[in-house]
């Protein structure tokens, strides 16, 4: 093909610079068909122009040939005018007779070069593919991002410069090795905020060899690895934490078992005492493990957006339903508002989230108000819509008054539409200020505590936590010491109607 | 496509995006030079805290490439306005980022010291605060990069988070220490490398202040952070 190409174009100065010349013997296996065909593209191009220019050469040469038998022959300069002009005349009527057709409207193709359209075929290829797919240019500057890569890296715009997207020295560096041309080792790009993911990153080069620095690029693809990775890390994350934490109950039951079958053999009392003990032992292990199960369901999906449209007014409710009971025997009042300024939407508190986890989520932060009031008070739910939420506002704004102290769990990320803000407010006697960094760390449990101590697991909001994450919403907490404790739970809005009537 | 924008890029604007370019590669590697500090102690990993010893001289000379890269357009372009606070901007950053690279090798030194003691139940907390002013610095080279200043707010308001957290570790390790006199040494260097974390939680909000004046041209201060969208929120 290369030797066709040199035999069919004359040489040009311009297209045909030792630099640009297509390989001689080049076998490489990234040279698609399609490459072939910008070839192609590019060769007839190089015909026409070179045409042209042969005939403006052709031309002048003419020109200056009569000018000098004009000279030669000593005819008048009027004469020698004339014939010249006629000459010139002449050679154009027969130039644009000669000429292509596409040739005579050449503005308009003219703003796409054969390089375009390999560019173009090129950004189509990137976006038939599911994994992120990137083309970057010789200048570091994205050229082109398929849509998987525009919402993982946050491309802004075409021609940003990718470290304005990936910051990573070591990708960096691969790419800076495919734009020269080599291809490295694969790179695992662990992405950790707002959710975990991993990325096997492979970049390489999309030029033959010799073309010239400025014009090379690389092609850079992200394959999404999250869930190869990330099961292997949960799957012993939570044989160490099962193992860890149910340890202590399995010792203390061990004990009361010796008890029993020793000197508490023939004590009634002790053993009716040891018993119950024994059984609030197993059942909290039970729950334990439920709890360590449905973290991990959680988590496991946790970086994948969910899709449903649900109502989280209705979460709100059914997990409320479910405490009426308990609620009544520690005679603590739930209070429910509902408040929604937009009378458009009629049909309530729409959200992109999973119904279950929802209820989970309200559930775990109402029992937990729940242990910690004192009979004969009160939990506040209140549930509004925020248009402008604001990061400094929602610090600034304090239910409990100087004193408080509040604190972010984890930040939102979307911020570009409304947010549904759920607030759970007890009169409960609060966290002392040493522990609320720590809220939400896995199996944190307040020291000193210790009835919570008995029955929580210390992963309740450890689940608010990674579902709030995984509903890409945020989680603030402020606490007086004696006085209350008030989690906001901020959920992005959904634009559109719950898909199915949840019960 | 690709011809319009080469052409339309004029030599100025190359200039302001190899700033940023720099900034954003500088960025980087400090980022990468806090996670593996932390990581270092967390894995008892002696060789990736020499590792991260030894990449401090690269930041070093990305920030005196910046500050030539800005002395060049300062000299050649007088820049104006938005351009004038980017660059200006530019330097602040690259001064932030260069101490934080100074701040995680100094981490990288304590983990040989810790790594070469027993092992304690306490670097986990060192490591939780690591993750949280890592999301910060993160959070705020995002912005930087995207001149999000929403985002800019969020981080500079955080770092009350950053302090809670410090003061919650120290007092724990104080404890400690109080416990087990055999862990003093050990306790005391994870207790500097604390410090360091705090410090390059105080540079991230240095940066989100800087992010916030290239783009509004006012200082961020608690009242701007309060006022600014006071009227659109409905509380």
């Amino acid at each position: 093909m290369n030797d066709m190409r040199e035999q069919n174009t004359p040489p040009n100065p311009k297209r045909l610079d030792p630099n640009n010349r297509a390989p001689k013997g080049h076998n490489k296996a990234d040279i698609t068909k399609k490459r072939t065909i910008n070839d192609n593209t590019a060769m007839k191009k190089g015909t026409r122009t070179s045409n042209a220019q042969d005939q403006i050469a052709i031309l002048t040469l003419g020109n200056v040939c009569l000018l000098i038998v004009c000279a030669l022959a000593e005819l008048p300069i009027l004469t020698s005018v004339l014939i010249v002009l006629t000459f010139t005349t002449l050679t154009f009527i027969y130039i644009r007779k000669t000429r292509p057709k596409e040739a005579q409207t050449p503005q308009k193709t003219k703003n796409k070069t054969a390089q375009d359209y390999a560019n173009i075929g090129e950004a189509r290829l990137a976006d038939g593919f599911d994994e992120a797919v990137l083309i970057i240019n010789a200048q570091n500057r994205i050229e082109h991002a398929n849509p998987v890569a525009v919402d993982i890296l946050n491309v802004k715009n075409k021609f940003t410069p990718v470290m304005t997207s990936i910051r990573n020295p070591d990708i960096l560096k691969r790419i800076d090795s495919a734009l020269n041309g080599k291809t490295s080792e694969p790179y695992i790009y662990h992405i950790e905020t707002p959710v975990h993911k991993y990325f096997k990153v492979v970049a390489s080069p999309i030029n033959v060899e010799d073309t010239s620095p400025a014009k090379r690029r690389a092609l850079i693809i992200l394959y999404d690895i999250t869930d190869i990775i990330r099961a292997n890390e949960m799957r012993s994350d939570f044989l160490a934490n099962a193992s860890h934490e149910l340890k202590t109950p399995i010792a203390s039951l061990l004990g009361y078992i010796e008890t029993l079958q020793g000197h508490a053999k023939e004590d009634k009392a002790a053993q009716v005492k040891f018993l119950k003990i024994m059984q609030m032992q197993a059942e909290r292990m039970q729950r334990l493990i439920d709890d360590l199960l449905s973290l991990r369901r959680i988590e496991q999906a946790e970086h994948i957006a969910p899709t449903d449209i649900v109502d989280l007014s209705l979460a709100t409710e059914s997990a409320i339903a479910s405490l009426m009971p308990l609620a009544e025997r520690r005679a603590v009042q739930i209070k429910f508002e509902k408040l929604n300024p937009n009378t458009t939407h009629e049909f309530g508190f729409p959200v992109i989230g999973v119904h279950d986890q929802l209820v989970q989520l309200t559930l775990n932060l109402i029992a937990n108000a729940l242990h910690i009031s004192s009979s004969g008070s009160e939990i506040n739910i209140i549930l509004d819509r925020v248009k402008d939420w604001d990061a400094a506002l929602e610090i600034k704004r304090k239910s409990f008054g100087k004193a408080s102290i509040k604190r972010k769990i984890c930040p939102i990320e979307t911020l570009n539409q409304p947010l549904f803000r759920l607030r759970i407010r007890d009169k409960g006697r609060g966290f002392e200020r040493a522990h609320i960094p720590r809220l939400g760390e896995r199996f944190y449990r307040v020291s000193g505590d210790r009835e919570n101590k008995e029955r929580g697991t210390g992963l309740g909001l450890a689940i608010v936590k990674h579902i709030t994450l995984g509903h890409r919403g945020g989680l603030f907490v402020e606490s007086a010491h004696n006085i209350g404790t008030e989690f906001t739970v901020l959920l992005p809005t959904s634009p559109q109607k719950p898909t199915q009537a949840q019960t | 496509m690709q011809n319009i924008a080469e052409h339309i890029v004029t030599g100025f604007d190359e200039e302001l995006n190899l700033l940023t370019t720099h900034m954003a590669r500088m960025g980087g590697m400090v980022e990468a030079m806090v996670t593996d500090s932390i990581n270092a102690i967390k894995k008892r990993d002696s060789v990736l805290a020499q590792s991260v010893i030894d990449r401090d001289h690269e930041v070093n000379a990305l920030q005196v490439q910046i500050d030539e890269d800005a002395m060049r357009i300062f000299a050649l372009r007088n820049p104006m306005a938005t351009d004038l606070r980017r660059v200006i901007g530019a330097i602040k950053v690259a001064t932030d980022l260069e101490r934080i690279g100074d701040l995680a090798e100094g981490i990288a030194r304590r983990a040989l010291t810790v790594n070469n003691g027993e092992a304690l139940a306490l670097t986990k907390g060192v490591h939780r605060m690591g993750k949280l002013v890592r999301t910060q610095l993160k959070s705020v080279l995002d912005a930087l990069l995207t001149d999000d200043t929403i985002k800019a707010k969020q981080v500079w308001l955080g770092d009350s988070d950053v302090d809670e957290m410090y003061d919650s570790l120290f007092r724990e390790l104080l404890t400690f220490m109080m416990e087990d006199p055999r862990t003093i040494s050990s306790s005391a260097s994870l207790l500097f490398a604390a410090k360091n974390l705090e410090r390059i939680g105080d540079h991230a909000t240095n940066i989100a202040e800087t992010v916030y004046f290239i783009t509004e041209g006012s200082i961020l201060t608690l009242e701007t952070a309060r006022d600014v969208s006071d009227h659109s929120n409905d509380e």
